[in-house]
């Protein structure tokens, strides 16, 4: 439990009948909340005095669910410790939701309660009490209408771009007419009609004469919350970009630096850094990751990474989803793997992608090597490129010669789980 | 190779990072003399103008001017062309970079990552009136006209390549020299230099609806 001076302030809270007052406020006194409940039962039963300081506490304290949104805009323009992604992880484990199921039937009792208390009431009247029913109904719509339209405001707290659905336009034009409806029902009883009527223009004329006064004012506070709001993504862009640069190019000059002994690792770190910033900045958005051209770059990349080589890929149009896929990519990994394990100097990867297949050559340009001198119990060329390109219904060629050596991979399209996107 | 019989070809580079001007210098070959260096629009113009070298090593991205870059100072020496051949440079190999500079009229595009024997050998080809295709720009060519011959009635016969010219296109993404595309094809190295530079006057004045379509989905134009 918090110790007193590291009390937290007051949140509502998740687990709730109404708005999560009586928690909230459990929680920031430290006593249990059924205490709290019960007390704000016993106040509002004080003439509403409870029902007021609920009110109050409700407007005027954030719900723990825009805390949270809070936090976690800014969390992702932060940078964080380990300990505290562990800590937020448990959070999202066990914060108030699995609460949520069992309060829903909590508060199904609730509403049994007031039917019963209204049941009781009607017994009461029944029996020759005497209630002043004129005022009981208003006070109850004007509560409902309240409670109906102060809801809404915690639910689009959560979420700002659903704030003009329909539903909520119809539930605070309901909480509006019921309030509304209720005050003119309580003065009625004082008041006359044709005063009320009169009196309706009046407030009328006086909220016109409020409205132009303030309106300037009115239109500055929504532009500077806009002004603000704009800021505040620049920042979180600008912080984005910060942390992308500190993860990524940072990272690898300091290994650079620490490596400057090796110009091989230094190139490859490099233009693997190249790369991925690239990628980053004007990357090809317009392909699926499971599109052949990304899987086969995100291969030669990995090939870069771990065998310090230089891999060219060109590609020309895009497939995905065609049934040697899977092959084609393994068989291309191989082949450029193979490269790089026997051959010096760059390694170039053409792939293109035409309606009828899928073609993708690999050259090098080492010394070449003789296929047929490759004893059969060496599985890597003739198992892993010829016979899982043949197998999948594809077919591969070696050429080889004292200028270099390429690999030709031919993967032909079917019309079955086709996904073309280009014409 | 018999470089010193050649004549020495008068450079000018256009770079906005002295770092890498410096570095492009000591990079390149005896024979090509640098006769000036620019880092901005104005500057590469005025040096251009000035000296009419043979060829400018332009980089793609440039300060000044009115934000246009690399394609800005071309289309501001556009007269000059038929003496001074302009070969793009860049850190990048974005489509939009390649496809912008030559359509402005850049005869070559090369990467800022190529080696100084590999870029000499570029400029020299510039130099004499060849295009420099690298496999990517091979690759986008590709891409932007198809990679097959399309069928159907030629409206114009800047619109498509022909079967050879598609035949070196498809050689040189997968990384051939022009060499070894001559041997491959059995043609010679000259014959291979006129289909590329087929291929790029084609990609620099063609109308293509397919192109227009493959650059606007790119956002290039």
């Amino acid at each position: 439990m918090a110790s007193p001076e590291q009390r937290k302030f007051i949140v509502r809270s998740e687990n709730r009948f109404i708005a999560g007052v009586c928690g909230g406020l459990a929680e920031h006194l430290n006593i249990p909340v059924g205490y709290v409940r019960l007390g704000f039962l016993a106040l509002s039963a004080l003439g509403g005095v409870g029902l007021l300081l609920y009110g109050w506490l409700w407007v005027f304290t954030p719900s723990a669910d825009e805390t949270q949104a809070d936090e976690l805009r800014s969390w992702g323009t932060r940078n964080r410790s380990l300990a505290e992604e562990m800590a937020r992880v448990q959070q999202g484990l066990f914060s108030g939701r699995d609460n949520a199921v069992s309060l829903s039937r909590w508060r199904d009792a609730l509403i049994g309660a007031g039917l019963l208390a209204l049941a009781v009431l009607a017994l009461g009247q029944w029996a020759g009490w005497n209630f002043r029913w004129d005022l009981i109904w208003p006070v109850i719509g004007i509560l409902g209408g309240i409670l109906l339209a102060w809801m809404q405001i915690d639910r689009s707290a959560v979420r700002p771009e659903r704030k003009l659905g329909a539903t909520l336009v119809i539930r605070l034009a309901l909480g509006l007419v019921l309030v509304i409806g209720g005050l003119l029902a309580i003065l009625s009883g004082t008041v006359s009609v044709g005063d009320l009527l009169g009196g309706f223009w009046v407030a009328l004329a006086i909220i016109a004469g409020a409205v132009v006064v303030l309106l300037p004012w009115g239109a500055k506070l929504w532009r500077d919350y806009l002004a603000e709001r704009s800021n505040r993504q620049a920042t979180a862009q600008r912080a984005e970009f910060a942390a992308h640069l500190h993860d990524s190019v940072l990272q690898t000059l300091a290994v650079i630096q620490k490596r400057s002994e090796e110009p091989a690792a230094v190139r490859t770190l490099a233009r693997v850094q190249e790369r991925e910033l690239r990628q980053w900045l004007y990357g090809e958005q317009h392909l699926d990751a499971e599109d052949v051209v990304v899987e086969i770059q995100n291969e030669a990349e990995g090939i870069e990474q771990l065998m310090l080589r230089d891999v060219d890929v060109v590609a020309v149009g895009n497939a995905q989803g065609f049934a040697g896929q899977q092959a084609l990519v393994a068989a291309s990994r191989e082949a450029m793997m193979n490269a790089a394990k026997h051959a010096e100097g760059k390694i170039s990867v053409y792939l293109e992608c035409s309606p009828a297949q899928v073609e993708v050559f690999v050259r090098d340009r080492g010394t070449g090597f003789d296929l047929g001198a490759i004893p059969e119990d060496r599985h890597g060329v003739r198992e892993s490129i010829l016979g899982r390109m043949e197998r999948a219904g594809g077919s591969a060629r070696i050429r080889s010669d004292q200028d270099g050596t390429e690999v030709q991979l031919s993967m032909p399209r079917g019309n079955d789980q086709e996904e073309q996107k280009t014409s | 190779m018999s470089e010193n019989i050649e004549p020495a070809y008068r450079v000018v580079l256009v770079d906005d990072h002295a770092i890498f001007r410096s570095g492009l210098r000591a990079d390149l070959a005896e024979d090509l003399q640098i006769v000036g260096e620019a880092g901005s629009v104005e500057q590469a113009i005025e040096v251009i103008e000035r000296e009419r070298p043979d060829v400018v090593l332009l980089d793609v991205h440039l300060p000044g001017g009115r934000g246009g870059g690399g394609a800005e100072v071309l289309a501001s020496c556009a007269h000059l062309f038929a003496q001074t051949k302009f070969l793009a440079l860049s850190v990048s190999d974005s489509a939009q970079d390649v496809v912008l500079v030559i359509r402005s009229g850049a005869r070559g595009y090369v990467t800022k990552s190529i080696s100084g024997q590999e870029i000499s050998d570029a400029v020299r080809r510039v130099a004499g009136g060849d295009a420099v295709f690298s496999p990517r720009l091979a690759g986008f060519v590709l891409d932007a006209f198809g990679s097959s011959a399309a069928p159907g009635p030629i409206d114009e016969e800047l619109d498509l390549l022909t079967d050879r010219e598609l035949q070196v296109m498809r050689l040189i993404a997968r990384g051939y020299s022009y060499k070894e595309v001559a041997k491959e094809l059995f043609i010679s190295v000259k014959t291979v230099e006129s289909h590329v530079s087929n291929v790029l006057r084609k990609l620099q004045l063609s109308n293509r609806h397919e192109l227009t379509r493959w650059a606007v989905e790119r956002k290039i134009l």
